[in-house]
């Protein structure tokens, strides 16, 4: 096997087990996004209007609540797949029931994680349209890394460029918003300027110098593992548990750009 | 890694940067958003919008202010699997979906109590659902909803209020 075929293996089953836990959420949700329920498809269908008229009775379909779990659980099975062998007939599968669930969601269910979710199966998926292709491997490859490196990289900017990041001031107020629900302990924590600052500071900086992992495989590895504790950290911090997963997926294609592009 | 690749690299991080931001606003864009993502996580730093709602009486008395969205308890397990956790940041989404439309609204329009473009926001009619849905157990046929400013600096009455609805009925709203 190839390191290209390895790369894309692991890859594969890493977005199935993504794909695999998103989708067992979603059906768990099925009050939320069922007929009756508060994102019910009679209301959001409004939204199908900006897309073009013969489309709609498909994605009608497709997408109100009976339809919408035949689509899930299409996708849960691809996933399951995908997790088992990373057979490349699931890929085309998860990448447009990823979408569907984007639309069914109004663009996304859960941001940056949707995003990173298709980024790594929009690579997948190039790279399957040609499998004896190592040059479209490569480049699919190289694709999902340069994302994952920018969604760091251009993340840590932003936070660096906003002086009430560099005090610590946004941590604190994130630690104790309603929406995160933080652990008690955290926001105590995060309360005094200090800690604040200091761990924002941390944040920005492992953000921001994620671009460094390209230049060699260990300290790719170190980032990777930097980058394991930093979502580790989100999801116990924050609940966000999905991103842990999706921007995993990324991660052996940032091995494998630092090993090909580094000394 | 070759210079040539190296400065290559830098280049593109640079503009990614420094290069000015072209914002591409329409609804196809909006539902097609995860093809474009921006990577900006937490850029706006002011204090997040907080759903409150406030149920009406049937002799039209007007009950406490409440949050609508539940408290979620999160266990081990949500590490892989956390429904109601990732379902809670999705409401949230929501309502900073409606606090952005409601920008676009024309002020007077609303002032003078002309509705009908309040009630043709989607996430004016999904946040109403949403609230409608916390108190169906209760026997209070109306209710309000507000958002405000959830600003850790400031005690619940100091909030800043972004927006309040009109009197809504349940019946309606469902």
């Amino acid at each position: 096997m190839s390191p290209e075929a390895l790369v894309l293996d692991v890859t594969s089953r890493l977005v199935g087990l993504a794909c695999a836990l998103q989708g067992l959420e979603l059906l768990a949700l099925r009050p939320a996004w069922g007929r009756g329920g508060v994102f019910c498809f009679s209301i959001l269908q409004d939204d199908l209007r900006a897309l073009p008229a013969p489309l709609r009775p498909l994605l009608a379909r497709l997408l109100d609540a009976p339809g919408f779990e035949v689509v899930l659980r299409v996708r849960l099975l691809a996933a399951l797949i995908a997790l088992g062998t990373a057979h490349p007939a699931t890929l085309p599968v998860l990448l447009v029931t990823q979408v569907l669930v984007s639309l069914r969601w109004r663009g996304a269910f859960n941001g940056g994680s949707d995003a990173m979710t298709l980024v790594v199966l929009l690579g997948l998926n190039a790279a399957a349209l040609s499998p004896a292709s190592s040059t479209l491997a490569r480049g699919a490859l190289l694709y999902i890394a340069l994302q994952a490196v920018l969604s760091y990289f251009i993340a840590g900017v932003v936070k660096l460029r906003g002086p009430r990041w560099r005090s610590g001031a946004v941590l604190t107020e994130i630690a104790a918003a309603e929406r995160y629900q933080a652990p008690p302990l955290a926001t105590r924590l995060l309360a005094r300027p200090a800690v604040a600052r200091t761990a924002a500071w941390t944040v920005m900086l492992f953000d921001t110098c994620f671009p460094v992992a390209l230049l060699g495989p260990r300290l790719a590895l170190v980032f990777v593992g930097a980058a394991l504790v930093f979502h580790l950290l989100n999801t116990w911090l924050f609940g966000l548990n999905r991103f842990l997963f999706s921007w995993a997926a990324a991660w052996p294609a940032v091995l494998y750009a630092a090993a090909l592009l580094g000394p | 890694m070759s210079a040539a690749l190296g400065a290559l690299l830098g280049l593109g991080l640079a503009a990614t940067v420094f290069l000015p931001r072209t914002t591409v606003r329409g609804p196809a864009v909006h539902l097609f958003r995860a093809f474009f993502p921006s990577w900006r996580f937490f850029e706006d730093t002011g204090p997040a919008p907080r759903l409150m709602h406030r149920l009406i009486g049937p002799d039209g008395a007007a009950g406490p202010w409440l949050d609508t969205l539940p408290p979620v308890i999160r266990g081990p397990l949500a590490l892989f699997y956390n429904p109601a956790g990732n379902l809670r940041l999705a409401c949230g989404s929501l309502v900073d979906q409606l606090v952005a439309e409601l920008a676009t609204l024309d002020e007077a329009a609303l002032a003078r109590g002309d509705l009908r473009a309040l009630d043709g926001l989607m996430p004016y009619r999904l946040v109403r659902r949403l609230v409608a849905e916390r108190i169906t157990a209760a026997t209070t046929p109306a209710f309000q909803l507000r958002l405000v400013l959830d600003d850790p600096r400031c005690s619940p009455d100091e909030r800043e209020v972004l927006f309040e609805s009109p009197v809504l009925t349940v019946e309606e709203t469902k």
